[in-house]
């Protein structure tokens, strides 16, 4: 039985699983499509766009006005792509401006941690929504694993499918092989496969009288969630196929190795990548500059570590943040909050060398017409939701009982975000 | 505490599985569903239409309106409805001609800056008109805010609850003798049985557990993670321990004590303060620094006495010289786990106090969109509302901190604080400028006298009982969902505020919390009847059913094993240490780590397993190589009870004393009460046979080994740890019991009842 199934039988039962329980139901007849995989980063703390994707430079050197110490002369191109000369920026989009698309002037309506990074990556500046990493992986992998696996960022799932947080790589094949003393595929057993397996059938059995016990919506839900938890319980074996011999150093970049690993075996569907130190108070450039080129080296690595696997066909990337920082440096040379921010998109479906959004000299974002996306008075702001309309198009979202019907985006023009 | 909470429940026949307390009669019930409470009525009639919807925009700290008075919270704020209540209540007292001004101003009959608001004819009008009745006459239900909901909930009775209690609290399952005593005498019995585990060691460690996921204080634990962050020049001795031979014994435990004891200050100042039956108030007025025998040489208080110098435990009250204490907030770990820069000035620091302390998270007042790209002011944080929203909240409290720099040093900042920033202080009030040098001992004291205060402490218990802290009033009216999430946060908060009311009634003791908790439907929820689906969705989020965290785990091992998951004395606890599964299973380590993952994944699926096969393993034969009155897992068997003989006939005493058994582990690991015959002894007892005869049969033919795996033998004593006499080692199946045991003890270890809160 997997978990579809037992939610079906649930159903059947007259053990209708409450909220969010209940949500899922509504998708029991729904057919299942992977889909790509997902990969989103989050630059802790809100990052600088405008030392980034969105450059501004100083018309002088020491311009009291300039929102950069960089010149605006030596901001550099790679195609259609503008890019800060900082950070080492120019390796990255000069490697990959052709897959890249550069989303400016988002608007993300807050200056607060959580409440920017819960609206970049949820579409939604109150509380409530899931991430868009767990809204796709509850819709299109909930059976698998590891759908989720959460790095960090904002991971709220609204219950749909559990985060899964990772650790010391060496202790995978011991849960792997839960029945293996040391964790050898082969070497000695607690039990019998035939009374592991045993044990395992007596345990599904009692499931209907555990859920018809402690018929507390909550209790009935935690019920559910360990069984469909276990239903994996085999699959976790083929992570250990696919982990590399050698781990990386950079936490960014062995994120991303067991995330693509576990692509690759199929147990994984999306992943939070998460990286801290970009709320730069103080000393802007020389703090920054250095986690910004992490970052991009971090994303950078996971798509050789995607092509290497043989996934990069299938993978889609979005880089973003909190939000942004002012426009200019305050007393003790940092830059505080500012809610205008950017978005870097890359992968299957994401048209390449190709920049939506526009800016002013002081990085306020331009209105612009919803048909053409060029700067029009009176027309729209990019918003995270009009982003996630489309990512959730590409992810297969589209007319997904959960996705539309309890966390709808309203109000969302559906812009040309995509277009080639 | 009101009645309500208490006489909700009547005592009706158990039922099958955990006892529980039934419900009440359907007539009581359907009579208090009619009763809509003060408050209720407000939040629906007048708060989300009319203050919220009209009257906020003006009437807010930094509105047009500041200055009247009518200044609102806004919907952010902890308690904001009760306290907004409050003030239209005294508002609406004052009349002209007999009609109230609450009445007058919104209709513009008497001067109103905004002009006509509400319609004099109309359906807000009369809702005001109804509120305004409510002040002369309040209406005080008997029921719940939700109407009598929470009477369809089916309780655990009271032996049930001690056992929930019992785990969650101290780690251990009640005797049969305090089961008895409950059972007898009630809930007097209960609270004195409750009040014995809160005296206990243990429960000051799941305390300690509850407040740092809080202060994340334990982040400085190890090395000299904590020792590091005194000044060398203040504090010279601070690495005294370097003296010591790092390789002797005496060196390493020197070095572990001295830093944990600097790190864990925080954290003990709250256990001095709730062992010794003080005020909770004091954790943040204490005027005083707690230092052991190891950490007063760190910071070289050498004249404070102990009467075991190498007692890490022995904690004394001192002052450092020139140090303004103010407990918690002036602790050098609180400091530095929340530091400050030169342009944050304070204002994490004021954030995370009233996170913390007030039960306020200045950052969701931001969550309205706000647009910095229009703001033109000067001094925007002073002077444009939008970010005057915040600031008004958060830079009085930084200012507070003025003397403490990014260091947590102190040096007092006589020139005073930044002058364009609000001046420090709380709420509308300064701190007079003779007191500058202290200000922060001066806002504790104020911070303590605040009511949020009060929620603050009540809030971080309930989480730690019920596994969640209280749900916040949900913002988005347009939501799938709202209207459910609304009444359940109008239920807990209601008894949120009546168990504040209580906790300030015991002079803020804060033990006085946990029998309020633990006797509250939010903490005995297990079952519920004839829910309809909006009734479910509005109880969705009670009961404390949740997944055990790796601490909670390892210490239910402890008091339903009698040991953790450990594969010998001196290995790692599988479930604690940071190289194995602590992060996999959701832990945390209170530094990049702080939020813990409540619902299973798959791989924290196999951990479950892995730990039930393990512990299975570890524990059934060394069991019986005890005498039977000493065993923990098997009282009622000898290894050699096979259900069956020699020819395959059952062996009836046998099959009785297996089934007997199974009973008794049900109990014990699952806390399920059960009769004899029940279906689920009988389940348990077939996977017991299976099993047996699988490996009678595999045995027979040569298939499996007798010799059980080398790590489920026994060759050490479980109570002594001392190496067993030949004649009791036990390191074959024989008898093919064995491994049937471990499959139940796996069955049962691997339950969604042992891994999850109950």
């Amino acid at each position: 039985m997997n978990r579809r199934d037992f939610m079906k039988l649930c159903g059947g039962a007259g053990l209708a699983l409450m909220t969010p329980a209940a949500l899922r139901n509504a998708r029991a007849e729904a057919p299942t499509s992977a889909g790509p995989f997902w990969m989103f980063f989050h630059a802790g703390g809100g990052w600088d766009p405008t030392s980034l994707c969105d450059p501004k430079g100083s018309r002088r050197e020491m311009d009291p006005e300039g929102l950069n110490h960089y010149l605006a002369s030596a901001i550099e191109e790679a195609g259609n792509i503008r890019y800060a000369p900082v950070a080492n920026n120019a390796a990255f989009f000069q490697k990959h401006y052709k897959r890249l698309m550069v989303v400016n002037g988002l608007d993300t309506q807050t200056n607060s941690h959580d409440a920017g990074t819960r609206h970049v990556w949820s579409g939604k500046l109150a509380e409530g929504y899931p991430s868009l990493a767990a809204l796709i992986a509850s819709t299109v992998a909930e059976e698998r694993p590891m759908a989720f696996i959460s790095n960090g960022g904002y991971d709220y799932t609204a219950g749909l499918v559990a985060p899964t947080r990772t650790g010391n790589i060496g202790v995978l094949n011991r849960i792997a092989f839960p029945n293996s003393v040391d964790g050898e595929p082969t070497g000695e057993q607690f039990h019998t496969d035939a009374t592991f397996n045993r044990i395992v059938k007596y345990q599904s059995g009692r499931q209907p009288y555990l859920t018809g016990a402690a018929n507390l919506p909550k209790a009935q839900n935690s019920v559910s969630q360990l069984f469909v938890a276990r239903m994996g319980q085999n699959e976790v074996k083929r992570l250990s196929e696919f982990l590399p011999r050698e781990f990386e150093q950079a936490e960014l970049k062995r994120q991303a190795q067991v995330a693509i690993a576990g692509f690759r075996a199929g147990i994984a569907q999306t992943a939070n990548m998460s990286t801290g130190g970009f709320d730069t108070h103080g000393d802007h450039d020389n703090q920054h500059f250095p986690r910004m080129q992490s970052l991009m080296e971090g994303v950078d690595f996971a798509w050789q570590e995607a092509e290497r696997q043989g996934v990069a066909d299938n993978l889609i990337i979005a880089v973003g943040s909190d939000f942004g920082r002012t426009p200019g440096y305050n007393g003790g040379n940092g830059k505080d909050h500012w809610s205008i921010s950017s978005m870097l998109l890359m992968g299957k479906g994401i048209p390449g060398n190709k920049v939506v959004g526009v800016t002013d000299e002081r990085h306020s974002p331009l209105e612009l017409d919803p048909a053409t996306l060029k700067p029009k008075a009176g027309g729209v702001r990019i918003q995270p939701k009009h982003i996630h309309f489309h990512l959730r198009r590409l992810a297969g979202l589209t007319g997904d009982p959960v996705a539309d019907q309890n966390f709808p985006l309203m109000d969302t023009e559906d812009l040309p975000l995509l277009k080639a | 505490m009101r009645k309500g909470w208490g006489a909700l429940w009547v005592l009706a026949a158990g039922v099958a599985g955990c006892g529980d307390e039934g419900t009440k009669s359907d007539a009581a019930s359907s009579a208090e569903t009619a009763c809509v409470s003060d408050l209720t009525y407000f939040q629906q009639e007048v708060s989300g239409p009319i203050t919220e919807n009209k009257c906020f925009a003006c009437h807010n700290a930094q509105g047009s309106a500041r200055n009247s008075k009518l200044v609102l919270l806004p919907p952010g704020q902890t308690d904001y409805l009760r306290l907004n209540y409050e003030k239209l209540k005294d508002i609406g007292s004052y009349e002209k001609d007999g009609v109230s001004i609450l009445l007058l101003k919104p209709t513009a009959g008497v001067s109103h800056g905004g002009g006509e608001q509400i319609d004099p004819d109309g359906d807000e009008y009369a809702a005001l008109e109804g509120l305004i009745a409510r002040f002369k006459q309040p209406v005080t239900c008997n029921a719940d805010p939700a109407g009598g909901l929470l009477t369809k909930v089916r309780l655990l009775d009271l032996p049930a609850t001690l056992r929930r209690a019992g785990l969650q609290l101290v780690g251990t399952l009640p005797t049969s003798d305090e089961l008895e005593k409950v059972s007898a005498g009630g809930e007097a019995a209960f609270d004195a049985v409750l009040s014995t585990y809160m005296e206990g060691d243990a429960f000051y460690s799941t305390l300690l557990t509850w407040f740092n996921d809080q202060l994340l204080t334990n982040k400085y634990l190890g090395g000299d993670n904590a020792t590091n962050l005194l000044d060398e020049n203040l504090y010279p001795r601070r690495h005294y321990y370097h003296d010591i031979d790092g390789e002797s014994e005496a060196g390493r435990l020197a070095r572990r004590w001295a830093n944990d004891s600097v790190a864990r200050e925080p954290l003990a100042l709250i256990e001095h303060v709730v062992r010794e039956g003080r005020s909770f108030q004091e954790i943040l007025t204490a005027d005083y620094i707690l230092v052991n025998p190891y950490s007063a040489q760190v910071y070289g208080l050498t004249d404070v006495k102990f009467d075991d110098d190498t007692d890490p435990t022995e904690w004394r009250e001192a002052k450092l010289p020139n140090y303004p204490h103010a407990g918690i907030l002036t602790s050098p770990m609180f400091l530095n786990r929340y530091p400050t820069t030169d342009t944050n000035v304070n204002r994490h620091r004021s954030r995370m106090v009233q996170k913390l302390f007030l039960a306020t998270d200045v950052l969701k007042l931001a969550e309205r969109p706000v647009d910095p790209t229009q703001i033109k002011d000067h001094n925007p944080t002073m002077n444009n509302p939008a970010c005057a929203v915040c600031h008004a909240k958060v830079d009085p409290i930084a200012g507070a901190f003025m003397n403490w720099d990014p260091q947590g040093r102190y040096s007092s900042r006589e020139e005073g604080w930044i002058e364009s920033m609000r001046p420090p202080g709380y709420g509308e009030e300064s701190v007079p400028p003779d007191q500058w040098p202290t200000a922060t001992k001066w806002l504790a004291e104020k911070i303590v006298k605040d009511r949020l205060f009060a929620v603050s402490a009540v809030s971080a218990v309930y989480q730690g009982l019920v596994g969640r802290a209280p749900l916040e009033n949900p913002t988005d009216d347009t939501a799938p969902g709202y209207k459910a999430q609304l009444d359940f946060v109008n239920l807990e908060q209601a008894f949120i505020s009546e168990t504040t009311d209580a906790f300030v009634a015991s002079g803020y003791k804060l033990k006085s919390i946990v029998p309020l908790i633990v006797r509250s439907p939010f903490f005995r929820a297990y079952g519920a009847q004839d829910l309809t689906d909006d009734e479910k969705a509005v109880l969705a989020p009670l009961g404390t059913m949740k997944l055990l965290t790796p601490e909670q785990l390892d210490a239910k091992l402890h008091a339903v094993f009698g040991r953790g998951w450990q594969r010998a004395e001196n290995e790692a606890n599988q479930l604690l240490a940071r190289d194995q599964y602590l992060f996999f299973y959701g832990g945390i380590d209170s530094d990049q780590v702080t939020r813990r993952i409540t619902e299973p994944n798959g791989i924290m699926a196999n951990i479950g397993l892995r730990l039930a096969n393990e512990m299975a393993c570890l524990v059934s034969a060394p069991d019986f190589t005890l005498p039977i009155a000493d065993r923990t897992l098997f009282p009622h068997v000898e290894y050699g009870y096979a259900p069956e003989d020699a020819n395959g006939f059952e062996v009836p005493e046998s099959i009785e004393a297996i089934k007997k058994n199974i009973r008794y582990l049900h109990f014990r690991i699952l806390g399920e009460v059960l009769s004899p015959g029940d279906p689920e002894i009988e389940r348990t007892y077939q996977l017991f046979l299976e099993t047996w005869r699988e490996v009678q049969a595999a045995q027979r033919n040569n298939q499996l080994s007798l010799d059980l795996p080398g790590l489920c033998q026994a060759h050490k004593d479980p109570i002594t740890g001392m190496d067993l006499p030949g004649e009791r080692v036990i390191n074959r199946d024989t008898r093919f019991t064995i491994r049937a045991w471990m499959a139940v003890i796996a069955y049962l270890t691997a339950d969604w009842r042992f891994l999850y809160q109950q």
